[in-house]
């Protein structure tokens, strides 16, 4: 039981210091700005607390004015010092604070940058992270939850030492003068003892109050990210343009409005924290009175009979008070700091999810990669967590300046196949060469160089036409206007006015452009000409298009990837006429693999079927 | 969703803006390229307000989406949406619209809007949703946008429009025998089917 108790903490322990590891590492100025801004601001009352117990003894027994002087001079100094230092650490601290959340952001995308791009894709990882982002907005739980509670955590540990310090000698007996039967045991050491019993069992009562009540709080407050994650899906999600026409003809503003009611009208959790927090108030606020007024009699009547002069009175209310507010507070810090472990948890799983691996040390000689040849040598893939294969002991040699067509039903394996060969995903087993070495070993930044790709779904950005085309902040102008015009986009490109310099959507600039799905797709398409690659990797390059651009694409296929080698995933089959290659996908493995003639000829095989399927509709 | 800046639309004669506005779209069934789903249970995102599951089942198997519904442990009350909820189902994009096409069955209106409801599914998925709607259509008014002509066969008016302006109106036989710009286009996306392909490529 202990053991296990002991082995349960020490976990507990090295969640929080890693967390604060990580928080230290972020913004090392805002952690210790905020530690030294707690004891600033819990020293103020302390400070003040010690003087004023001494100047009004000086005024009441001493009353020797220098000392008066003495003490009153050293009081404001000391005080106005602090005061000082806590309102410019107050300022630096609120820039920091504003600055937090984009450091959080940064470090998670430095992450999505370096994990393995398979996991990305994961919709586990997707909900780890929705669920990471929303505790974070909700409640601050995770890193944010640690660099608040330095405050909490030094202020009241700072306090708690400070008043024990002040309250010293409170239990100080005295030499019996008055012999009256109930004064006298205010003289004694047992009536010291006592006292010091009775605050200890007020603070164990409070400790275990203020435990039970975060407890209970925090059950509450673990709802709200959820809500707050549906609530956010259906603002973002469900509302935008595409949403808005399935609400009209749909009629599904009534479902619609009935969910956002649940989690926003009067959340049952709200309720629920406001009568933990009435119940455990008012029996907090009962027993620090009766805690008080006790300490008042104790220290009042001690006072009285001149066993402590009369600033003792001052010194010792105060500094008790002191002491029960700070070790609650104290309780309440650790309490939330261990609760916080859970989304920890969740943010290291995360951080340590399994990283790209390092790069090859092969130098990618362009030269040499003339003819390259691919082969795929018995690979498999196999998603994380999932028992079957995606892909299925593929074994096929890809030599250079072919045009191949990838074809294959929904879900057969086609894109795992190029993301295989992008090195976007690691083979589970076998290995993938490029001219005879595996792909793995090549340097990384320098294999990513070989392919241009256009994906399906594709990302341009609010930059401008220029720069998206070359991918990059500088451009040749020259070979970016030849790339529009060899997808078609020239009589577009010339009824614009800046250009090159032609902002793409209006995100971050009101004179940007709206582009058509189509255009969207050809800027995607003479992207992926300006990187001039010796691979071409085209997945559904064409959907968006209308026949005409589709069949212009078409056509200037060959000239558009003259001398590269070129992979052309499509559902659309007229696209292998002008394929050297065929390769035919199913359930993960490679059936067939020749020319458009040769698959045409196997009416049995599966080519021949997907042709079919298509081609009936266009002849007579 | 838009109201004409000049002219009227008009159903049996009344202006579409005289009928109310919530009874109007009881009239239409859409399905789009592209479309975003409820966070909750497929049962729901089929039929929206009131359930009634036997006549979910019978879309659900109408569309094809039966294998993929059945094999979920609570079949059709599992939850969309796996990014939002924990024991949500992830839908691919040709499941999306076999959902999405289950959903227009449901509704059952008289109007079918289809605008590119294929586009993400292979030539094999795609053949058999078209024969679906020729189906389902059979007593309905259906509109089709596509990009591919083959949708084109089992329609009985074809509207051609270019630059805003309806070019051509007529069957698909009729706009061949014109010859003019749909003749063309068709063509053009039919050349590479026919069996003399290479020839076509070298001319």
């Amino acid at each position: 039981m202990i053991k296990k108790a002991v082995k349960n903490l020490s976990e507990e322990m090295k969640l929080i210091i890693r967390g604060y590891k990580v928080v230290f590492q972020l913004d090392k100025a805002y952690a210790w700005m905020q530690c030294i801004y707690a004891v600033v601001s819990s020293a103020i009352p302390l400070i003040g607390l010690l003087f004023s117990s001494l100047i009004i003894t000086e005024l009441a027994e001493g009353r020797n004015i220098n000392q008066l002087y003495k003490y009153v001079v050293m009081t404001l100094i000391i005080e106005m010092l602090l005061a000082l230092i806590k309102e410019i650490l107050s300022a630096k601290i609120n820039m920091h604070s504003n600055l937090w959340y984009s450091k959080i952001e940064l470090l998670f995308s430095k992450i999505n940058t370096e994990v393995q791009y398979m996991y990305l894709e994961d919709s586990d990882i997707k909900l780890l992270k929705e669920k990471i982002k929303t505790n974070q907005n909700a409640t601050g739980a995770g890193l944010t939850m640690l660099i608040n509670l330095i405050y909490g955590l030094t202020a009241n540990l700072f306090t708690v030492i400070f008043s024990i310090s002040l309250s010293v000698g409170i239990t100080k007996s005295g030499e019996i003068i008055k012999t009256n039967n109930i004064t006298r045991f205010f003289y004694t050491k047992s009536s010291g003892l006592l006292i010091l019993l009775i605050v200890i069992i007020f603070l164990i009562v409070t400790i275990k109050w203020n435990r039970d009540e975060i407890k209970k709080v925090c059950a509450e407050w673990a709802r709200l990210p959820e809500s707050n994650r549906i609530l956010g899906y259906y603002q973002t999600s469900i509302m935008d343009n595409l949403g808005a026409m399935d609400i009209r003809v749909y009629n599904q503003s009534p479902v619609i409005m009935e969910e956002i009611n649940k989690w926003t009208d009067n959340p049952t959790y709200i309720k629920n924290i406001s009568k933990i927090q009435k119940s455990y108030g008012r029996k907090k606020t009962f027993a620090n009175i009766i805690m008080n007024v006790t300490v008042y009699l104790y220290v009042g009547i001690k006072v009285y009979l001149g066993i402590y002069e009369i600033g003792k009175f001052i010194q010792y209310t105060g500094a008790i008070n002191k002491l029960i507010f700070s070790i609650s507070g104290m309780i309440s810090s650790l309490s939330r700091l261990f609760d916080n472990n859970p989304y920890l948890k969740d943010i290291f799983k995360y951080l340590d999810l399994p990283k790209e691996k390092s790069s090859g040390s092969v130098s990618v000689d362009i030269s040499q990669m003339n003819p390259g040849v691919i082969e795929f040598r018995n690979v498999s893939f196999r998603y994380p967590r999932s028992d079957t294969y995606a892909l299925k002991k593929i074994n096929i040699t890809i030599k250079a300046n072919r045009k191949i067509a990838i074809v294959g039903e929904n879900g057969s394996g086609k894109s795992t196949f190029v993301k295989l060969l992008c090195g976007l995903y690691q083979p589970s087993e076998g290995e993938i060469l490029l001219c005879g070495r595996d792909i793995s070993s090549y340097k990384k930044e320098e294999y990513n160089t070989l392919f241009s790709v256009i994906f399906q779904d594709f990302n341009l950005f609010s930059f401008s036409l220029g720069q998206n085309i070359a991918a990059s902040v500088k451009y040749d102008p020259q070979k970016a206007e030849s790339c529009i015009e060899k997808v078609g986009l020239k009589e577009r490109y010339l009824k614009m006015k800046q250009g090159l310099e032609t902002i793409l959507y209006k995100d971050f600039d009101v004179g940007g452009i709206e582009i058509s799905g189509g255009e969207a797709q050809k800027i995607a398409i003479a992207r992926a000409l300006y990187k001039d690659s010796p691979y071409i990797i085209m997945d559904e390059p064409t959907a968006a298009l209308d026949p005409k651009t589709e069949f212009e694409i078409y056509r200037n296929f060959n000239s558009l990837t003259e001398g590269k080698t070129v992979l052309f995933i499509s559902h659309r089959l007229a696209s292998c006429c002008f394929c050297d290659e065929i390769i035919v996908f199913e359930n993960g493995e490679i059936v067939q693999y020749g020319t458009h003639q040769d698959l045409l000829k196997d009416e049995n095989g599966k080519y021949s079927m997907l042709w079919k399927a298509q081609a009936q509709y266009y002849q007579n | 969703m838009y109201t004409p800046t000049e002219g009227s639309i008009r159903i049996n004669g009344h202006v579409i803006s005289d009928f109310n506005r919530d009874e109007y779209y009881k009239l239409l069934s859409s399905v789009y390229q592209r479309s975003t789903f409820l966070p909750l249970s497929i049962a729901r995102n089929i039929a929206i307000n009131n359930i009634d599951y036997n006549r979910v089942d019978a879309c659900i198997r109408a569309s094809g989406l039966d294998t993929k519904v059945y094999s979920l442990a609570k079949k059709a009350d599992t939850p969309l949406i796996k990014e939002i909820n924990v024991d949500g189902t992830y839908l691919s994009g040709g499941e999306s619209q076999k959902l999405l096409m289950a959903r227009a069955l449901y509704k059952d209106a008289p109007i079918y809007i289809l605008d590119e409801p294929t586009s993400a599914l292979d030539p094999i998925a795609e053949s058999k949703i078209y024969m679906q709607y020729q189906k389902l259509s059979k007593d309905k008014t259906c509109i089709f946008i596509s990009h591919r002509l083959s949708s084109t066969r089992f329609c009985d008016r074809i509207v051609y429009m270019e630059n805003g302006t309806i070019e051509e109106i007529g069957s698909h036989d009729e706009l061949m025998r014109l010859g003019k710009k749909y003749a063309e286009l068709f063509e053009i996306q039919s050349r590479y089917y026919l069996n003399n392909t290479n020839e076509v490529l070298v001319s």
